[in-house]
């Protein structure tokens, strides 16, 4: 009998201490990775098409772009310094629980000598969102077999193995900067992706041509990964997605390589950086040499989700009952996005956000208004109304005419005030705009007279008066793109950067 | 192999070794012990089997030659007359010396070899070759080397079976930092099979978690601070500052070393294996003789048992003391082999602890500080005699420890620095250059203590000092802590358990900064 008691006693003991140990373990975990992967794994049985890759990816790709615009279902798996191999193995975690019909590889990393980067944090932030199952096991004894790889802390990657199996290890130490805002659990309402809200001058690049031969576990593992995929009938896509490259680890090298190696296996390798008409480096940069803000990213998504649908076939889901939660997580992501525009402060990251799919917009940009001192400012304006118009040869796709091409608005001297319609959603938005001046374009440069221009905007439901604000650059009002519905308006000052 | 993984390995290991036979379970022992050791340190895996192995079979053949000595003076009890008896026995005890020599003399040069050949090279300005150091060499050599000196002194019975002697020398909870067992004590628990104990157990479980709380929470927690001070530019940091460094290298150095020792002897409580306490609150001795008769215990008894006294007791010693008689008076001459035992003894600990100058400086300070105590004694006596009143006081007993604490951390000094010279100049800005104005915080989270990790430091260390004031006073924590009422004891327990687990410095850290990527 006290044996029995000391036994029961001794597992109560355990069992509390396991408890206590999973409640601080969620508590502790540091919830990005976890947040990425949870809406992953949520949706897995639903998804079409997966994006792997590094941080161009994330960056770079919003899949609900793609599903508001061609019913594509798609989760962007990217994520910071992923490399190949994490790609890979990603991707054999990911097929457990979902049969997707395509896979987007981002390659940018194909340079990489090493199974995984040197910042440990960022393997934490691919894998900690997996459950531990034996293929996570297998991914950690294969990435982390080499005791000579270490981490930029100088912790031999095998040594950390105990502490991805059981994150806690690492995190136990947050207690001294866990404070209730980071204990919350998070969830990434993009799909996977991230929306990056800056413009910044790119650094000058420069393409080659030439080609290195196969190196390191980058293209041993595109390999498998497109193996894996082949022998489980997933149709594989390699891209690398553009920026200014300044080839500054021979990536180019690396990256011109992949053509080979898609050609061997009859894949398509669509390489941007070479495509640089895609986007516009002038208005699209979020840095000056590597990811793009959300004006690039909806170009690049845009172009993806074109050929995905005619190229690849992938179905549109749009009205199906299954995808019902779709459209509703499509409206809350696209009050995110209204939300970064009120609080965009500056003024170049509002004009570049303005160029967002997903909203109609109406400006009004008085004759003397700062921007139009502001060659960026100027650019960011066109950008507002510009769409590719896609060729048969893709490498022929050009900027479709903006509807604020530049000599229109530099052009007017005589005119006081320009109003700007973006009209150019699947249905046409904005019914009527009038102001005391004259519509000079079929597609939305009107020509305001006075000193307080104001523009009435009709929707098909209400109508509402954009006014100039005394002493701003600028007044916008952001629209819903189907009915017409001001979601937002704001006039603002428009400082030229010193 | 990290703390938490010996100690899951050595909860692992007792689970098992209740599971399998008695008969077996020095078995286990010993295939947990070399496993061990060859997944640690295969490499070194020949020269602990080396040292097991050339001890044992000197061990025994020392036996077999007394035993056969013995057993002839036996036989021929009637015939051998006494000095013939006094030749044979001198005769055998010539070749067990040949044995003890040769055994003692191979395996100290193994260990000089490997642990001192860098520290000599770098005497002399020359490249270290990098020699590789078997895991606890000194530990093991020192343990194998007192069970082949107590074989040759007739304390100890040979060991016939060498598996057994194997596992006596490489006892895996003691290979990392001691304590150094002795064979009587040591040797019989670990052939003979214990039985399932669950109070053993819980007592075993709450010495490994005290101890890797000493260890991570405190001893890991200070050290960025130790390492910042030690290693500052000449000049660059004040008195006050080097009062704190030294003050934390204390308190690093202790929590570190009794903290492992806590964390193996408690492993060893899990098989019923009770060893041999290394320390007992040095910080609370009273002289500098007391201090180290709690400090590394298993340390300070063999080199008194096998050095100290063997030393003291050689005829030149003891010309030496007789000579001194004459001259200085009897209580000198009695105090003579004493202190030059010390000075030898602190020597050798010096080296013990590396070859370079700051350890054998350090070594001869403790070494001349008990020499000195050793010869003053007689005048401490009489002032105690004639002050009674005031020495029996609660003030004087708390001077001594203070005192006492000063003078070891004097050593410290020697200990922490390189260089003998750097010692000399921090100790000399307390005086001169104290400085008091740099002790900011700011200046210690420069030194790696952000505020909250001082405020935990802060906070365990008052209570491993609130607990150890109970214990010095003869309190049986650990044994009160088991017998209260379950849920303040599950209370009690899980807090010690999480207080590791949340604070303690072991895994790979986290830095937010780390996974802000878009900030770089």
């Amino acid at each position: 009998m006290n044996r029995f008691k000391g036994i029961l006693t001794g597992t109560l003991f355990f069992v509390i201490l396991i408890a206590l140990l999973a409640g601080l373990s969620s508590l502790f975990e540091y919830k990005e990775s976890r947040a990425k992967t949870a809406p992953l794994l949520e949706r897995a049985g639903q998804l079409d098409v997966l994006f792997l890759g590094d941080s161009h990816a994330y960056s770079d790709i919003y899949p609900f772009e793609l599903w508001d615009r061609y019913g594509i279902a798609a989760y962007n798996m990217g994520n910071y310094n992923t490399t190949v191999p994490l790609s890979y193995w990603m991707l054999r975690n990911v097929l457990d629980t979902c049969s997707p019909k395509v896979v987007v590889v981002d390659v940018n990393l194909i340079w990489e000598q090493a199974k995984l980067p040197g910042n440990s944090s960022d393997v934490h932030l691919s894998l900690d969102g997996f459950p531990l199952t034996l293929t996570k096991l297998d991914a950690l004894f294969d990435l982390m077999d080499d005791p000579a790889v270490t981490d930029n802390d100088g912790n031999a990657y095998p040594d950390l193995i105990p502490e991805f199996i059981f994150p806690f290890i690492k995190y136990h130490a947050r207690w001294s900067g866990l404070t209730s805002d980071r204990a919350k659990s998070a969830y990434n309402r993009e799909l996977g992706g991230e929306r990056n809200l800056d413009v910044v001058v790119p650094s000058p690049y420069e393409l080659i041509s030439d080609a290195a031969p196969e190196q390191g576990f980058g293209f041993v593992y595109l390999r498998r990964l497109i193996q894996l995929c082949q022998e489980k009938g997933i149709r594989v896509m390699l891209i690398n997605l553009p920026y200014p490259s300044r080839n500054e680890h021979d990536e180019q090298l690396y990256t011109n390589a992949v053509q080979y190696l898609a050609d061997e296996y009859g894949i398509e390798y669509i390489d941007f950086v070479y495509l640089d008409q895609i986007v516009d480096y002038s208005t699209d940069c979020y840095d000056p040499d590597s990811h793009m803000n959300s004006s690039g990213a909806w170009k690049v998504t845009d172009f993806l989700g074109q050929h995905l649908r005619e190229m690849y076939a992938v179905p549109d889901h749009r009205g199906e009952a299954a995808y019902t939660r779709w459209n509703s997580d499509y409206a809350i992501y696209c009050q995110d996005k209204l939300q970064s525009l009120r609080e965009a402060e500056d003024p170049r990251i509002f004009l570049m956000l303005l160029s967002d799919p997903s909203f109609s917009t109406v400006l009004l940009v008085p004759k003397d208004s700062a921007v139009r001192r502001d060659p960026l400012g100027m650019q960011l304006l066109q950008n507002i109304g510009r769409r590719h118009l896609m060729a048969a040869d893709m490498y022929d796709a050009v900027w479709s005419d903006s509807l604020m091409p530049f000599e229109q608005i530099t052009q007017p001297a005589d005119t006081a005030c320009l109003a700007f319609v973006d009209r150019t959603g699947p249905v046409p938005s904005v019914q009527e705009c009038t102001g005391s001046g004259t519509l000079s374009a079929p597609f939305g440069i009107i020509s305001l007279d006075g000193s307080s221009p104001s523009a009435e905007i009709r929707g098909t439901q209400d109508s509402t008066t954009l006014t100039l604000e005394a002493g701003a650059d600028i007044a916008a009002a952001v629209l819903d793109r189907e009915t017409g519905q001001v979601l937002y308006e704001r006039s603002l000052i428009y400082t030229l950067p010193q | 192999m990290s703390l938490f993984q010996l100690a899951a390995y050595g909860a692992g290991c007792s689970l098992v070794y209740y599971l399998v036979p008695r008969r077996f379970r020095w078995v286990l022992l010993l295939a947990a012990s070399l496993g061990f050791y060859a997944t640690r340190a295969a490499i070194g895996l020949p020269f602990i089997l080396l040292t097991a192995l050339t001890i044992w079979g000197a061990a025994l053949r020392i036996g077999r030659i007394h035993e056969k000595c013995e057993s002839q003076i036996r036989e021929q009890k009637g015939t051998l007359t006494p000095p013939e008896r006094k030749q044979l026995r001198g005769a055998a005890k010539k070749r067990m010396r040949g044995w003890m020599l040769g055994a003692l003399i191979l395996n100290f040069s193994i260990l000089a070899v490997l642990k001192y050949t860098d520290d000599v090279c770098g005497w002399f300005s020359i490249s270290p070759l990098g020699l590789l150091l078997p895991l606890g060499i000194s530990f093991y050599t020192f343990q194998s080397v007192g069970y082949l000196l107590d074989v040759y002194n007739g304390k100890a019975e040979p060991v016939r079976n060498p598996a057994k002697f194997c596992l006596f020398v490489s006892f895996f909870p003691q290979l990392l930092q001691g304590p150094i067992g002795r064979f009587q004590d040591l040797y019989p628990q670990l052939t003979e099979p214990h039985d399932f104990d669950s109070l053993s157990l819980r007592r075993g479980a709450v010495l490994m978690f005290w101890g890797l709380l000493k260890k991570l929470v405190i001893a890991d927690r200070v050290l960025p601070l130790v390492s910042s001070v030690f290693s500052a530019e000449s000049g660059s940091m004040g008195g006050a500052a080097a009062l704190i460094g030294v003050l934390g290298y204390s308190l690093q150095q202790y929590c570190d070393f009794s903290g492992g020792i806590d964390l193996v002897t408690g492993i060893a409580e899990l098989f019923g294996i009770r060893l041999a306490p290394n320390f007992r609150r040095p910080y609370f001795a009273v002289s500098l003789a007391d201090f180290w008769r709690r400090w590394h215990i298993s340390l300070g008894t063999w080199m008194r048992d096998y050095v100290f006294y063997p030393f003291a007791l050689t005829s030149p010693i003891s010309k030496l003391s007789k000579a001194a008689k004459k001259r200085f008076g009897q209580d000198f001459s009695r105090a003579l082999p004493a202190a030059l035992g010390n000075i030898l003894v602190f020597l050798l600990v010096g080296i013990w602890h590396g070859a370079t100058s700051n350890y054998i400086l350090w070594g001869l300070y403790n070494g001349l500080v008990l020499a000195v105590s050793a010869l003053l004694d007689p005048a401490y006596r009489h002032f105690g005699e004639k002050h009674a009143a005031l020495t029996a006081g609660r003030g004087f007993h708390v001077f001594r420890v203070l005192r006492t604490f000063a003078i070891v951390n004097i050593g410290w000094f020697f200990d922490r620095c390189a260089h003998a010279g750097d010692a000399v100049r921090m100790m000399g800005s307390v005086i001169t250059d104290f400085r008091p104005a740099q002790i900011t915080w700011e200046w210690l989270e420069q030194c790696g203590l952000p505020i909250p990790d001082a405020i935990v430091l802060g906070l365990f260390t008052l209570l491993l000092f609130g607990i150890s004031l109970a214990c010095e006073r003869g309190v049986q924590v650990r044994d009160g802590l088991l017998r209260l009422p379950l849920p303040v004891r599950w209370l009690l327990l899980y807090a010690l358990i999480f207080s590791v687990v949340i604070f303690g410095v072991w895994g790979s850290g986290f830095n937010e900064a780390s996974f802000i990527y878009f900030q770089f």
